[in-house]
């Protein structure tokens, strides 16, 4: 056996030093921004989708909300607001890139103690809500949620961010400035947006994504795209 | 104009509520676009002739409110349940196996184990 050294235990030989163990984060927390698609009948959906993904050593989870079950409104625009959490990254990607959406993953660094915040935000929201159990698989469990979904909010990129907040408190902050539906949306949503009162939050994916690759306030590790646009 | 799909393979019909057995929507059903969300979910008509079977109807409150049942392919783990369990034709089989739903490798895992439980 080796000399010991300074502050070295003598009974457990740890592979790290327990300063390393804490300061180096290894979770990431993805973003998930799908870009406009063209639907089988022609139509183009500028509005995109949201969806957030949590990954630690234990788990690889991604929450995707939106009007998964009944919807209202004269354009569909409301509904229940249903949350399906995909335990397998893949299942849920390939689905976005059949669609030929363009998704960009924007993914930050963070601690297995930030990803559990996350993670016991919609924990929450589901203890709250009612599992579909006839949707269940072996790759998604599905919730009704109390808060219905509005196209306007609570929808796809709001519950994202919030969830997203919980980890990384200060990620959407400037986001407001972003909020730009002109940019996006035609003519008739834009006037069912004026009906029910105007957004003041961010919540279209597309202005999203032009605040998250140009203002965000927290450094990404890096960007990943999935799926090609064609 | 109408635009339609004819189902070449079954698809497995989900609602809210649990069951133990798997429900089809058979190969041959026309299905009737009517529209698409941002999503990604396209929500189809299929219309149904029940004869001679009056059923009480009722007035919904909102006119605008859809209410509909889900419908998908098998995953590996549902086409390995379903080779056990369910009847399903030669052509039935062969069009989801055809599908591009499942690779090459997740359609062999199926077989593989499904001839392991036959032993």
């Amino acid at each position: 056996m080796s000399a010991s050294k300074p502050f070295e235990t003598k009974t457990v030989e740890a592979p790290k030093s327990i300063v390393e163990d804490k300061l180096r984060p290894d979770a990431e927390m993805q973003i998930l921004v799908g870009g406009p698609y063209i639907s089988a009948d022609g139509e183009e959906h500028r509005y995109g989708h949201t969806a957030l993904r949590l990954k630690t050593k234990k788990l690889d989870l991604t929450y995707d909300f939106g009007r998964y079950g009944k919807t209202s409104g004269m354009f569909g625009e409301s509904g229940e607001g249903i949350l399906r959490v995909w335990k397998e990254f893949q299942p849920y990607i390939k689905g976005e890139n059949l669609l030929r959406r363009k998704t960009t993953g924007f993914i930050y660094l963070i601690f297995d103690h930030q990803a559990i915040a996350a993670k016991e935000h919609f924990d929450q929201l589901i203890k709250s809500g009612k599992e579909l159990v006839g949707k269940r698989s072996s790759i998604m469990s599905v919730y009704k949620l109390i808060t219905d979904y509005h196209a306007l909010g609570p929808n796809c990129t709001t519950i994202s961010m919030d969830g997203a907040k919980s980890a990384i408190p200060k990620i959407d902050a400037g986001s407001e400035k972003f909020n730009k539906p002109e940019e996006v949306l035609d003519l008739k949503e834009r006037f069912a947006l004026t009906a029910h009162g105007g957004a003041k939050r961010l919540f279209l994916p597309a202005n999203l994504h032009r605040f998250l690759e140009s203002a965000s306030p927290v450094k990404l590790l890096r960007t990943d795209i999935y799926g090609q646009k064609k | 104009m109408t635009k339609v799909h004819t189902l070449e393979m079954p698809l497995l019909l989900l609602s809210n509520e649990s069951t133990k057995n798997f429900h089809f929507l058979p190969v041959g059903t026309t299905l009737y676009f009517d529209k698409s969300l941002p999503e990604g979910v396209t929500r189809y008509k299929v219309y149904i002739n029940i004869d001679r079977m009056p059923l009480q109807l009722h007035n919904l409150a909102d006119s605008t409110e859809i209410d509909p049942i889900e419908a998908r392919s098998l995953s590996k783990s549902e086409l390995s349940r379903v080779l056990h369990d369910y009847p399903l034709s030669r052509y039935e089989l062969e069009a989801i196996l055809r599908s591009r739903y499942l690779n090459k490798n997740e359609v062999k895992e199926v077989f593989d184990d499904y001839l392991s439980a036959s032993k």
